[in-house]
């Protein structure tokens, strides 16, 4: 029941409860319901503070769509299901990603004067490394998804292989120049790459150099900001799948024949 | 024994308090834990929990209508499902097991300082 309030708390209350019912998540609204109900102390803040949980709670499950599997202790036939889905969804998020890199790449190129091969280093460095990754990433798509064939008659270590190789077919590499040194050093060079255009820009401008032509400050920064958003992306898609293996790996281990026991058992 | 993945000290009293509830949704779950925690806490650490625990498919969930209680608004029932109440239960022996472990060592404490100062009134 409400409790008696001074009419300004009042009035804090209920501009903190519109708000909240109209940027929660629907599927989080019973929480508002749930606290209109008890009114406990500092009711505008607990509404403020669970409404923010929801919106990080639903954009996890947005981001790592492998937190969610078991959301609803699903049939095996729907985990099956919804593994298949991560694996795909997973995928996806890598070619957009190297899709979104290339654009980038070559629409700053525009910007650095073509002076010394610049221009042609700034594209074609970029291009080798990505045609690269773009390979490796088919090779591993493709090995992955020869195995969704038929999946309903599979037996239960055929199903084993496919997670298996659906988990070797993530994007799961660690950075670490002491151990891959070649892909380590193709990660910071893309890294590099992507700032380079801008900083470079940047450098000439405090050297005295004239911003080039058609070029403002607002375009420099928005390309530094799309070059941190695609770096945001990039860290974002390996939590991803680094989480996804997680779920694979329990799954390859729950259909392991040594913990499985027989039915008459 | 199937392992279990371990439930962390918070998760493992909004689960006991969904498994020992008949009517489990938002308010009565606080009301519960607080009670086993025996400290006030806020609601929302409470529904990220629940949230937690319903994406591990330890517990689930489902819209029921609402009462004159509430203003005829829905509320969210929670129901604990097989693989947690292993969690729990897996927790639980842990608990079980530390406490007597603890609870040994205590009594040998107690002992000692007993007889420690048993010892200084004699002399």
């Amino acid at each position: 029941m409400e409790p008696r309030l001074r009419p300004a708390t009042r009035t804090l209350n209920k501009i903190v409860e519109t708000m909240a019912q109209f940027v929660i998540p629907g599927r989080r609204l019973e929480d508002l319901w749930d606290l209109a109900q008890a009114h406990p102390p500092a009711y505008a803040y607990q509404l403020a503070d669970c409404t923010v949980r929801a919106i990080i709670d639903e954009t996890e499950r947005a981001l790592y769509p492998a937190i969610a599997i078991h959301r609803g202790a699903p049939r095996p036939e729907e985990k099956r299901k919804r593994l298949n889905e991560v694996s795909r969804m997973l995928s996806q998020s890598v070619w957009l990603w190297l899709l979104g890199a290339m654009v980038y790449i070559y629409g700053n190129a525009e910007m650095i004067p073509d002076v010394a091969h610049l221009r042609l280093f700034a594209v074609a460095v970029p291009s080798v490394i990505l045609a690269m990754a773009v390979r490796f990433h088919l090779q591993s798509w493709t090995t992955a998804a020869g195995v969704i064939v038929a999946q309903e008659s599979i037996s239960l270590e055929g199903y084993r292989q496919e997670l298996r190789r659906k988990k070797e077919s993530l994007f799961l590499e660690d950075f670490s120049p002491s151990k891959f040194p070649l892909r380590s050093g193709a990660v910071v060079l893309t890294v590099m790459l992507m700032c380079f255009p801008p900083g470079y820009i940047v450098l000439r401008w405090s050297a005295g150099d004239p911003l080039p032509s058609g070029l403002s400050w607002v375009g420099i920064w928005w390309r530094v900001a799309m070059a941190l958003v695609l770096f945001a992306l990039f860290l974002c898609i390996r939590k991803s799948n680094k989480l996804a293996a997680e779920v694979f790996q329990q799954e390859i281990d729950a259909l392991d024949p040594a913990r499985i026991k027989p039915m008459s058992a | 024994m199937q392992r279990t993945a371990t439930l962390e000290q918070f998760e493992q009293l909004v689960l006991a308090a969904v498994a020992t509830l008949d009517d489990a949704y938002g308010v009565t779950i606080h009301d519960r834990v607080q009670e086993f925690s025996g400290r006030p806490l806020k609601f929302g650490p409470i529904y990220s929990t629940l949230n937690r625990l319903e994406n591990k498919g330890y517990i689930t969930s489902w819209i029921v209508e609402g009462t004159p209680k509430r203003g005829g608004r829905p509320k969210r029932n929670y129901k604990i499902e097989p693989a947690g109440d292993r969690a729990l239960r897996d927790s639980a022996r842990t608990a079980d097991r530390v406490f007597g472990a603890v609870k040994t060592l205590w009594e040998i404490s107690s002992n000692g300082t007993e007889t420690a100062s048993g010892n200084t009134h004699a002399k």
